[in-house]
């Protein structure tokens, strides 16, 4: 109707107002309004350029109403255009919107019409392979094409190749296929039929022929179905369900399957898309008969562990499971659902069953692997009973090697040496010869300083694996801490046979320690001539720098000799000597080398290089990290001076870093919180602020464990009210000074809100803070920014007055 | 999917030997440089099974989940010497082609 009316109104339009209105339109895209104007125009006046605009304007409108799916019309739009433009070559959309209008009658019409070189588009090939394909069911569309037209003419002998092969005739097929054309329109069908002649005999070919049809051929689908029948996976559950039903009916036909079968396969494909386990296993247990009794054993077993329910429906077709089976299907169903401690009650009925068949070997083991399992599954929060588990384990398999190395891990996990070793010896004794065993035992007699026995198993590793080169390591670390041990209750024999030993583990001589321990050794033999000789060569060995002389100090110290004895040699840097970073780095590491070995005179050894490090923390050239690793690093070997010259350098190139402000106050200490001054509090409470902000974590949390040093050495943390002395202080609430529990809850509330609302606190942290006695740190740090939004809250203030009136007052508040 | 024994061709109860044999045979048809899925299959199922405790540790610890396409393979084939009916074959082919066509042409 609205048509009508405007063709209606165009007709009463000037010519003048008409060409305005197409103007108008077109420039508004409004193509359908163009068109009823234009065509008027032209029933007025035939012109080109009219002609020219109504052409364009139909091919315009063809686009916008394919864009809204209606394919037919845009076919009939654009043919409108075609009309203006004869000879026009067919464009590749108009045959894609006849694909989707459903006219393939018409598509092959047009592709039969089509010059051969506008059809060698990859488009232009599938529309003449589907054409082909279409026209092997739908004998019409031939005679849209010529006469003379491949597909016309070699369809022939695709039908009688195919009926061929239906029906057995190989010979036939074969030879039909021969004489289909490599760039025929249906190559990529005859390699399928080809595939489908051999699959059965010669499974490669056929794959091989199935590799060769193109990529983008419209055979791919049924090629993908037969390439996974052909690999006996075309019953896979994504694959053969996922076909549509007449490549389904094809595969059906590939494996022969009847009636009873495709039910069968239906009845499956149903209850396996079900939600519930249930259908299946129903289906499964129906069906076991064709599918085989110990197959749908195994598979329903399998789906019990999911759907635990079904163990009587089982029972009911393949006998009763065993206890300990049924103990078993709840423990996996448990552990699948995340309810571990449900699971471990399982796998405990499990162990107990075991417990009353008779004894015997598989038992033990069998008894040993649930509890290791029960040992290492999550949700026991009580370390001790997966410990317990463990080595309960062992009593029924003694040689399960994993379960001592888990011990051992978890005494690690907990901090706790003697367990640590307690089954790193029951390890070694066990596997005396294990390379694992050796070298964990090896590492642990090393952190013990047990030289001897470190020696001993990195010799007896040495033996199984010469070239292991840990191994070798820890030898001469052993030998050369038994000779420094020897060389300080001044054995200087037993200090020669180490370092006979050491030399002839490293021939090259080239660790220096060994001839600073050699030279030492001459020096208290009297020999000052060789010593010399010896400390030089060691001395060079080290780089002769910083480090050198800081080695040489500590050997000295370490050797229980003075520094001064030997003053000729230490300490010959030059006075203008620096340190440059890579020499800074290394000096920190030979440090911790000797932290590490536990050591204690390196204030003592570095004293003498103080003057060089201030200078070089001056004008090397570091980065902010550096200084903060070398803070680090100075500060774990507790050289507070170095510490702070260090930090004040570093924060005079990176002034206000968290990390350096931190070192510099703790160097101010000297490490102990408890020497923290009121002012250098707030500057590292600023510190702290400043790292959270940069989410520096590492900052953070060192800071935030100093001021807790410095909360506990104050015994409680809120500012004094009064002397204090003689208020009680309530059990239960170590967090709550004397002071403050003394002045009633009405006001201790309000205090505690003030400090909650300042510091930040939510509601629920107050509680929490409350009910468990923690710290009052984070009331130090007080900004008024939060303080508005915490109002008084009766939650808190019924808890904070449940708690105070719980705690009846005993014994006398801490003095500060 | 199938059971490590399967997928190693050995037997439920094959001692630890045998099974680093029948390894090593699969190793050698799938080495990793040509088929490095298929080598990783094998090696997993090894590890599964390798020694007594592991392989004790799978049958009480190991759950898979039910296998649908083993049990579908398992459907008797009574007769697969016929072959498909040219019309199935063809039903088979033309089957949803314009609409794959379609999917594959360009939009306009």
């Amino acid at each position: 109707m609205k048509a009508t009316l405007s063709t209606l109104k165009s007709m009463f339009k000037a010519i003048p107002e008409l060409e305005a209105a197409v103007r108008e339109d077109l420039k508004h895209k409004r193509y359908k309004d163009a068109i009823v104007s234009l065509k008027e125009l032209l029933k007025r006046e035939p012109r080109r350029d009219w002609e020219e605009a109504l052409a364009d304007a139909y091919l315009q409108r063809a686009g916008q109403v394919a864009g809204k799916g209606m394919y037919q019309e845009a076919v009939l739009l654009w043919e409108n255009h075609a009309k203006f433009h004869p000879g026009i070559v067919v464009s590749e959309t108009y045959l894609d919107w006849l694909a989707r209008a459903g006219q393939p009658v018409k598509m092959t019409q047009v592709l039969g019409k089509l010059p051969e070189a506008a059809t060698r588009t990859a488009i232009g090939q599938r529309m003449i392979e589907a054409v082909a394909i279409l026209a092997l069911e739908n004998d019409s569309l031939l005679g849209q094409l010529p006469q003379e037209h491949a597909v016309v003419r070699q369809q022939p002998l695709v039908r009688q190749a195919i009926a061929a092969y239906s029906t057995g005739r190989d010979a036939e097929a074969k030879t039909c296929l021969q004489q289909i054309p490599s760039r025929s329109p249906y190559r990529n069908l005859r390699a399928l039929l080809k595939a489908l002649l051999v699959q059965a005999a010669d499974p490669v070919s056929a794959r091989a022929a199935l590799d060769r049809i193109e990529a983008s051929s419209l055979c791919q689908g049924v090629a993908q179905a037969v390439r996974d029948y052909v690999a006996s996976d075309i019953t896979a559950i994504g694959g053969y369900f996922a076909l549509p039903p007449k490549q389904q009916t094809l595969i059906h036909a590939l494996n022969g399957y009847g009636k009873v079968q495709i039910s069968l396969l239906r009845d499956i494909q149903k209850a396996a898309v079900a939600k519930t386990s249930k259908p299946l296993l129903d289906t499964v247990l129906r069906v076991r008969a064709e599918l085989g009794e110990e197959i749908c054993r195994r598979f329903c077993l399998a789906i019990l562990v999911s759907y635990p329910d079904g163990i009587s429906l089982f029972e009911r077709s393949f006998g009763k499971l065993t206890a300990f089976e049924t103990h078993r299907i709840h423990a996996l169903h448990a552990e699948q659902a995340g309810a571990f401690r449900q699971a471990r009650r399982f796998w405990s009925q499990c162990l107990t069953e075991i417990k009353q068949r008779p004894k015997g070997q598989q038992e033990s083991l069998t008894q040993a692997a649930i509890m290791r399992h029960i040992a290492v599954m999550p949700g026991e929060s009580d370390m001790k009973v997966n410990i317990d588990l463990l080595v309960g384990s062992l009593d029924f398999d003694p040689d399960d090697k994993a379960t001592y190395l888990a011990l051992i891990d978890l005494g690690e996990k907990l901090d706790e040496p003697k367990l640590v070793q307690t089954w790193l010896d029951k390890l070694i004794k066990r596997y005396p010869l294990d390379p694992e065993a050796l070298l964990m035992a090896m590492r642990a007699a090393n952190r013990r300083k047990v030289f001897k026995k470190v020696a001993g198993y990195a010799k007896t590793l040495l033996k199984i694996d010469p070239i292991n080169s840990q191994a070798r390591r820890f030898l001469l670390e052993a030998h050369l801490g038994h000779a420094r041990k020897q060389l300080k209750i001044r054995r200087i024999d037993l200090v020669h046979r180490e370092l006979a030993e050491i030399r002839a583990l490293d021939p090259q001589q080239r660790n220096p320690a060994p001839l600073f321990v050699e030279g030492l050794a001459a020096y208290l033999e009297g020999q000052h001539g060789l010593a010399d000789k010896f400390l030089l060569k060691a001395l060079a060995l080290a780089g002769g720098g910083a480090v050198a002389q800081f080695q040489f100090a500590m050997e000295i110290l370490v050797a229980g000799l003075k520094l001064s004895d030997l003053s000729r040699l230490v300490s010959n840097l030059d006075n203008h000597y620096i340190a440059d970073q890579p020499e800074l780095m290394a000096l920190v590491k030979m440090i911790g080398q000797y932290r590490e070995a536990g050591q204690s005179s390196l204030a003592s050894a570095l004293k003498g290089l103080s003057p060089m490090l201030k200078k070089s923390f001056k004008q090397a050239v570091l980065s902010q990290e550096d200084y903060f690793g070398l803070c680090q690093n100075f500060a774990d070997a507790a050289l507070y001076d170095v510490v702070a010259e260090c930090a004040k350098q570093g924060l005079r190139c990176s002034p206000s870093t968290p990390g350096l402000i931190y070192f510099e106050v703790l160097a101010k200490c000297r490490g102990d919180a408890s020497k923290l001054k009121s002012r250098d509090e707030s500057q590292l409470r600023f510190a702290l602020n400043a790292a959270k902000r940069a989410g520096n974590h590492r900052v953070d949390v060192l800071i935030i464990n100093f001021l807790n040093k410095f909360e506990e050495s104050r015994s409680f943390g809120f500012p004094d009210f009064g002397d204090g002395d003689g208020f009680p202080l309530p059990r239960g609430m170590p967090g709550i000074p004397p002071e403050l529990a003394a002045l009633g809850p009405e006001k201790l509330f309000e205090f505690l809100m003030s400090a909650a609302e300042i510091e930040g606190m939510s509601r629920r942290e107050l509680i929490g803070f409350l009910s468990e006695g923690q710290s009052s740190l984070r009331f130090q740090s007080m900004s008024e920014a939060q303080l508005q939004r915490l109002a008084m809250d009766k939650k808190i203030e019924e808890v904070f007055r449940g708690l105070l009136s719980s705690h009846e007052s005993g014994g006398k508040g801490r003095k500060r | 999917m199938q059971t490590p024994f399967e997928l190693l061709e050995v037997a439920e109860d094959a001692t630890n030997e045998a099974i680093k044999k029948a390894y090593l045979r699969k190793v050698r048809e799938y080495p990793p440089e040509r088929d490095a899925v298929a080598f990783q299959r094998i090696r997993t199922a090894f590890e599964y099974i390798e020694t007594d405790r592991r392989r004790l540790d799978y049958r009480l610890f190991h759950h898979e989940p039910p296998d649908v396409s083993a049990l579908l393979r398992r459907i008797p084939r009574p007769d697969v010497s016929r072959r498909p009916e040219a019309r199935a074959l063809i039903g088979a082919m033309t089957e949803g082609l314009i609409a794959k066509l379609i999917n594959s042409a360009v939009r306009p």
